[in-house]
C-alpha cells in the first residue's frame, strides 16, 4: 500500500499505530508530513506516548495509595500491562479503573493480594464521589419503628455504600497513607478486617467495621429485615468462638453507621 | 454570513473550572465572567462533582467544553453520548457547547485524544454532515475548537485554516478560537500564526481560548500546564483586532496552581484585549 487514502482507512491505521509501537516504515513516511525537527515516525510516536501517558494518568488519579505502596515506576509499569488488557470501552474515563483489583489479584507477585484489596478500597472511594446521595436514614426515623416492625423492615442502603471484607488491614494502612506515616514499597498486613464506604454531602467517610459486626451490616445491605439481621448475626457462635455482640457496642455501631449516611430510608413490608 | 455570535451572551473574562478549586469558589466567590465546565467529567457522574457544578452553575454563567464527541470520527455518532451531554447542558444552564475538530477514536475503540484530521474535501463534507446532525439534535449551533496537533497528512489538499473556515460555513457552526493552539501548530508544522487567524471567518468565533504550552522534544506540546507564553497573548491581541470579539478563557489542567495565579492571567487577558479594541 503506498499510504492510507480515505478518511476512515487512514483513521483505522493511525488508531493501529497509536496502540502498537510504530515502525518507522515506508507507510508511515507515505502518509505524514514530515517538518521541523520531527520525522514522520516521531509525529506517530507523539500520539502514541500521549495515549498511555493519559490512561496512567487517569489511574494515577484514582489509585494514589497503590502507586505510593508500588512507587512510581513499578506502578506505570502495572499500568501500562493494564491498559494492555483493558483498552478504553467508552467514551468517558470515569470508569476506566474498575477493572484494576481483579486484574491485580490475577497478577503473580507477592504482594498481588494486598494490591487488589488496596485497590478495591480505592475503587470504593471512587464510586463513593460519582454515587447519588439521596435521601438519608435519621436515627429519629429509626427510633420510631417499633419492636413489631423489625420483623418487616428493611433498611435501604445509599448508593455510595460499600462494605468491604478483606483479608489485610487496608483500612489502618489507607489512614497511615493519608497521614503520610507509611513508606513506598510497605503493603498492608495480613488480617482479616472490614470497612464501609459512603458519603454524606461532600464527605466521603471510611468506616471501618469489626469483624463481628461485619456480617451484622452485609446482611442489612442485602436487605435481610432487621430482626433476621440482628438474631442471625448478633447472638455469636460457640462453635466458632465469637462473642455475642453487646447491645452499647450495636446501639453506637446503628448510630455511627446512620450519621455518616450508610442508608437512605426504611422499607415497611 | 452575518451573525453577532449567534446571539450568544458576552461573558467576559472566564476560567476552566477544576476540582481543585471548588471549594475555594463557593466559599470566595471570586469576580470573574463566567466557567468552563469540562463535560466529560460530568456525564458519568450523578455524585459529589454534579453536586458541586450545581452549586457553581447557580452562581456564575457557564458553558460545556468537550473532549469526548469525536465529530471527526468515520464510527458513527454516539447517540447516548450526545443525549446525556444534551441533559447536562439543560441542567446547569449551559450558554453553549463545544468540542474540538478532531476525532477520538475508530472502530467502537476509544484513545481519549485528539487525532487530526486530513483537510481533505471528504473530510470537510464528512465532518460538517456530523456537526450539521449534532445541532439539530441540541437545538444550538456547535461550537467548533481548532486543536492542537502533531502531524499533518500529506493527502490534505486544504490548509488548516481554509478547512476550518469552510466547514464552519458549511455546517453554520460557531468557532472557539484557541490562540494557543494556533501558536503551537504554526511552531510543530511551520505556518505564519497571523496569515492563518487573517484566514477564519472571525464572526464566527463564539469563544477564545488562551492557555500556556510547553517546549518537548523537537516539539511545542499543548500542556496547559505553564503561564500564557508572550507570543500567544500577541496573538490574542492580533485576534482581536481582526474582530474576534468573544469571551475568553483560560485553561490550566496540569500543575494546576491557585486560583488567585489564574485572577492574575486573566487580568492580563483582559488587559491584552482592551489594548486591541
Amino acid at each position: 500500500m503506498s499510504g492510507p487514502r480515505k478518511l476512515g482507512e487512514l483513521q483505522r491505521w493511525l488508531f493501529e499505530r497509536v496502540l502498537d509501537p510504530a515502525p518507522a516504515d515506508a507507510e508511515t513516511a507515505a502518509a505524514v508530513v514530515v517538518g521541523g525537527q520531527l520525522s514522520a515516525a516521531e509525529r506517530v510516536e507523539v500520539y502514541r506516548q500521549g495515549y498511555a501517558a493519559r490512561l496512567v494518568e487517569c489511574l494515577e488519579d484514582d489509585y494514589p495509595a497503590l502507586q505510593h505502596a508500588l512507587g512510581a515506576a513499578a506502578f506505570e509499569a502495572v499500568c501500562r500491562d493494564f491498559i494492555q488488557a483493558h483498552p478504553p470501552p467508552s467514551p468517558s474515563l470515569n470508569h476506566y479503573g474498575a477493572p484494576l483489583a481483579r486484574f491485580l489479584a490475577a497478577r503473580p507477585e507477592h504482594w498481588s493480594q494486598p494490591a487488589a484489596e488496596l485497590a478495591q478500597l480505592e475503587w470504593a472511594l471512587v464510586e463513593a464521589i460519582h454515587a447519588e446521595e439521596g435521601e438519608r436514614l435519621d436515627s429519629v426515623a429509626l427510633g420510631r419503628l417499633s419492636p413489631e416492625d423489625w420483623s418487616r423492615a428493611r433498611l435501604l442502603p445509599s448508593p455510595a455504600l460499600r462494605l468491604l471484607r478483606l483479608r489485610h488491614a487496608v483500612a489502618d494502612h489507607y489512614q497511615a497513607f493519608r497521614e503520610g506515616s507509611v513508606a513506598s514499597g510497605r503493603w498492608p498486613s495480613p488480617g482479616e478486617s472490614a470497612i464501609a464506604v459512603c458519603r454524606r454531602g461532600a464527605d466521603i467517610w471510611r468506616v471501618r467495621i469489626s469483624p463481628a459486626l461485619a456480617p451484622l451490616l452485609a446482611c442489612l445491605i442485602s436487605g435481610t429485615p432487621l430482626s433476621s439481621a440482628l438474631e442471625r448475626c448478633t447472638a455469636g457462635d460457640e462453635t466458632a468462638g465469637s462473642a455475642a455482640i453487646a447491645p452499647e457496642e450495636l446501639q453506637r455501631a446503628f448510630h455511627d453507621w446512620v450519621a455518616c449516611g450508610m442508608f437512605s430510608g426504611v422499607r415497611l413490608e | 454570513m452575518e451573525t453577532d455570535r449567534f446571539g450568544l451572551p458576552q461573558l467576559g473574562f472566564g476560567v476552566g473550572l477544576r476540582t481543585v478549586h471548588y471549594e475555594h469558589i463557593l466559599r470566595e466567590r471570586p469576580r470573574l465572567g463566567w466557567f468552563e465546565v469540562l463535560s466529560d467529567n460530568y456525564l458519568h457522574t450523578r455524585g459529589r462533582p454534579l453536586d458541586f457544578l450545581d452549586q457553581i452553575a447557580d452562581r456564575y454563567p457557564v458553558a460545556l467544553h468537550g473532549v469526548g464527541l469525536s465529530i471527526g470520527s468515520t464510527d458513527p455518532l454516539n447517540l447516548d453520548y450526545l443525549a446525556q451531554l444534551k441533559a447536562l447542558r439543560d441542567r446547569v444552564g449551559a450558554h453553549w457547547v463545544s468540542d474540538h475538530i478532531c476525532w477520538t477514536g475508530v472502530n467502537g475503540r476509544y484513545g481519549h485524544d485528539l487525532y487530526p484530521i486530513p483537510f481533505t474535501e471528504e473530510a470537510l463534507r464528512h465532518v460538517a454532515r456530523r456537526v450539521r446532525q449534532v445541532q439539530d439534535y441540541l437545538e444550538a449551533p456547535l461550537v467548533l475548537e481548532n486543536p492542537s496537533t502533531y502531524l499533518d497528512f500529506r493527502g490534505s489538499t486544504l490548509r488548516e485554516a481554509e478547512f476550518i473556515s469552510a466547514l464552519l460555513d458549511e455546517a453554520d457552526a460557531g468557532l472557539l478560537l484557541d490562540v494557543n493552539n494556533v501558536y503551537v501548530n504554526s511552531h510543530n508544522h511551520g505556518f505564519d500564526p497571523l496569515a492563518y487567524l487573517q484566514q477564519l471567518p472571525m464572526q464566527r468565533v463564539v469563544q477564545l481560548h488562551v492557555a500556556g504550552h510547553s517546549q518537548a522534544r523537537g516539539y511545542l506540546a499543548d500542556t496547559h500546564s505553564a503561564p500564557v507564553a508572550e507570543p500567544v497573548w500577541a496573538l490574542l491581541e492580533q485576534a482581536v483586532q481582526l474582530g474576534a470579539r468573544a469571551p475568553v478563557l483560560l485553561e490550566w489542567d496540569a500543575e494546576i496552581p491557585s486560583f488567585d495565579v489564574l485572577e492574575r492571567e486573566l487580568g492580563l487577558a483582559q488587559a491584552c484585549c482592551a489594548r486591541a479594541s
